[in-house]
């Protein structure tokens, strides 16, 4: 089992926040007080890279989709309403959507021009030709299960799913992948698109 | 422990767990802390960009701004006797004039009063005050004195609106020239003598109060009974129309097959085409109660026969619709 990193254990503290203090927070978030809104960024920013990563698997895009997002967030807070769920969620949700906007744009390059694809040497860079293999949602589960270590709860509560469709989600995933990197490896072809 | 550079999960183990040790890699990536200063010092200055004034609050302000003078300006000419809206106006002058952008508005109030000396000149006969239909524009106060003359026709029958319709031909001269009612056919005869169109306005021609086109036609008729109409004219004009050639002639006008006759089908008959106005049985009265007409509910002696007649037999006007094909003239059946 992976060690689980000192931002999850700061996510998961945030998520696990007093009703009270959360309404605190996003009052404060709400006046554009600076602190909050730094707080904001140093308890989220590698959540939020790391599933922008988790989708574009492009560090780059990823470091610039982090910086819309929380950019989008202070102009879009005013029109957030709090469901119960965490404001990680609602960052989240920012940053999926931008990552699709992202991934739109790259194919759309892509079917101009076809760089060919460089070969994955590294666990990182491994995992990452895994998730490309994955639906956007499959992708989201799957970061949050295993990349952040939250349960299945978290996770539904998060994406704002059913703790049911996550498990749905996250058993075709893993189906998916094991055929996929069987059949690759029986074929020998390591590279992936 | 699962190698995440094989490529592929192994059937032994637990699939979560393999994830976990195949995507574990990806929890050691964190944003780099020159892209997090980057991203930092953008968001203050976004969130410094943002502190400045809602728009709304500056649009109260101005319109505050623009106002408050104006008001001021309108209380100072109430205090000076003038009314608060002609000083406002004044002010709001000046400043056009000032900014060039504004006329005078003198000139609309000059053309707002052309239109209503305008309006007053219409020379519509029987123009009466506040029908809009005959004279638009025109308007129950801006009538004068003047109106009269320039409705001869109208100003006999000049009296309280809620006077009786039969009680007009009496109390009016018997002059038919001033007397539309008076001469025995209805006033419609003399406007359309002077070339205006029939059934001008709804209800009766324009400029007669009768306002019901029936009575028109109905006060002069004499149907089929030419013994009636004729002492009745006797007794208006004193025996002197006896004589009088236009009197025959209009003898002649008012028997069956006339202009009345052919109009005077009843008033319960109020159905389009009949000639009748919409009305009698919605104003709760009978205006023939003599069955002649009008013209005739209080004169003579010849009256108390057609009443009688037109009650018993249910042949007057507005009585019985069964009596109709045979009493086409209404009044007196003969």
């Amino acid at each position: 089992m992976h060690e689980t990193s000192e931002f999850s254990n700061r996510a998961i503290l945030t998520t696990a926040r007093p009703a009270r203090e959360a309404g605190a927070t996003l009052e404060a978030l709400r006046r554009r007080d600076v602190i909050a809104w730094t707080a904001l960024f140093e308890d989220h920013r590698d959540l939020v890279y790391r599933a922008t990563l988790s989708q574009v698997r492009d560090r780059e895009l990823a470091e610039d989709i982090t910086g819309q997002v929380f950019l989008e967030a202070i102009e879009g807070i005013r029109r957030y309403r709090e469901r119960g769920r965490p404001i990680a969620a609602w960052l989240l949700a920012i940053a999926k959507f931008r990552s699709l906007d992202a991934l739109r744009k790259r194919q759309r390059e892509r079917n101009a021009v076809l760089p060919a694809p460089e070969p994955a040497s590294s666990a990182p860079a491994m995992a990452l030709d895994a998730l490309g293999r994955l639906t956007h949602d499959q992708r989201e589960v799957i970061h949050l299960r295993f990349v952040e270590d939250h349960s299945i709860e978290t996770v539904a509560t998060l994406t704002g799913r059913t703790p049911g469709a996550v498990k749905s989600l996250q058993h075709r995933a893993l189906q998916n992948l094991r055929a996929q990197l069987t059949t690759a490896n029986t074929t020998g072809d390591t590279s992936h698109a | 422990m699962h190698n995440p550079l094989r490529s592929t999960f192994d059937d032994s183990n637990d699939p979560v767990e393999e994830a976990a040790e195949y995507f574990g890699p990806l929890s050691g990536e964190s944003l780099p802390e020159a892209t997090a200063t980057t991203i930092r010092s953008g968001m203050l200055a976004a969130l410094r960009n943002s502190a400045r004034p809602a728009p709304a609050a500056r649009f109260t302000f101005a319109g505050a701004a623009i106002v408050a003078p104006l008001l001021a300006v309108g209380v100072v000419g109430a205090a000076a006797g003038e009314s608060p809206i002609s000083g406002t106006l004044d002010a709001i002058e000046s400043a056009a004039s000032t900014l060039g952008i504004g006329g005078d508005s003198g000139e609309t109030r000059q053309d707002l009063e052309v239109r209503n000396e305008a309006a007053e000149d219409f020379g519509q006969p029987g123009s009466q005050p506040g029908n809009t239909a005959n004279a638009p524009g025109l308007v129950q106060g801006a009538v004068s004195a003047e109106t009269p003359e320039a409705t001869p026709e109208a100003t006999p029958e000049a009296a309280p609106a809620d006077a009786p319709v039969a009680a007009a031909p009496e109390d009016a001269p018997s002059d038919e020239a001033t007397d539309p009612h008076a001469n025995g056919k209805g006033c419609d005869d003399v406007l359309f003598g002077q070339g205006e169109p029939p059934f001008a306005s709804p209800g009766g021609p324009v400029g007669c109060e009768v306002g019901n086109s029936a009575d028109h036609r109905k006060n002069g008729a004499k149907n089929d009974d030419g013994e009636t109409d004729d002492e009745e004219d006797t007794g208006d004009d004193d025996g002197a129309t006896g004589d009088d050639p236009a009197d025959e002639a209009e003898d002649e006008d008012d028997k069956p097959g006339g202009t009345a006759r052919g109009l005077g089908n009843g008033h319960d008959e109020d159905r389009p085409g009949n000639g009748q106005a919409n009305g009698h049985d919605k104003h709760d009265h009978d205006p023939n109660p003599n069955g002649n007409g009008p013209d005739k509910g209080d004169g003579g002696d010849d009256s108390g026969d057609a009443t009688s007649e037109g009650e018993e037999d249910s042949g007057g006007p507005g009585k019985s619709a069964e009596k109709k094909p045979d009493n086409p003239g209404g009044g007196k059946k003969n």
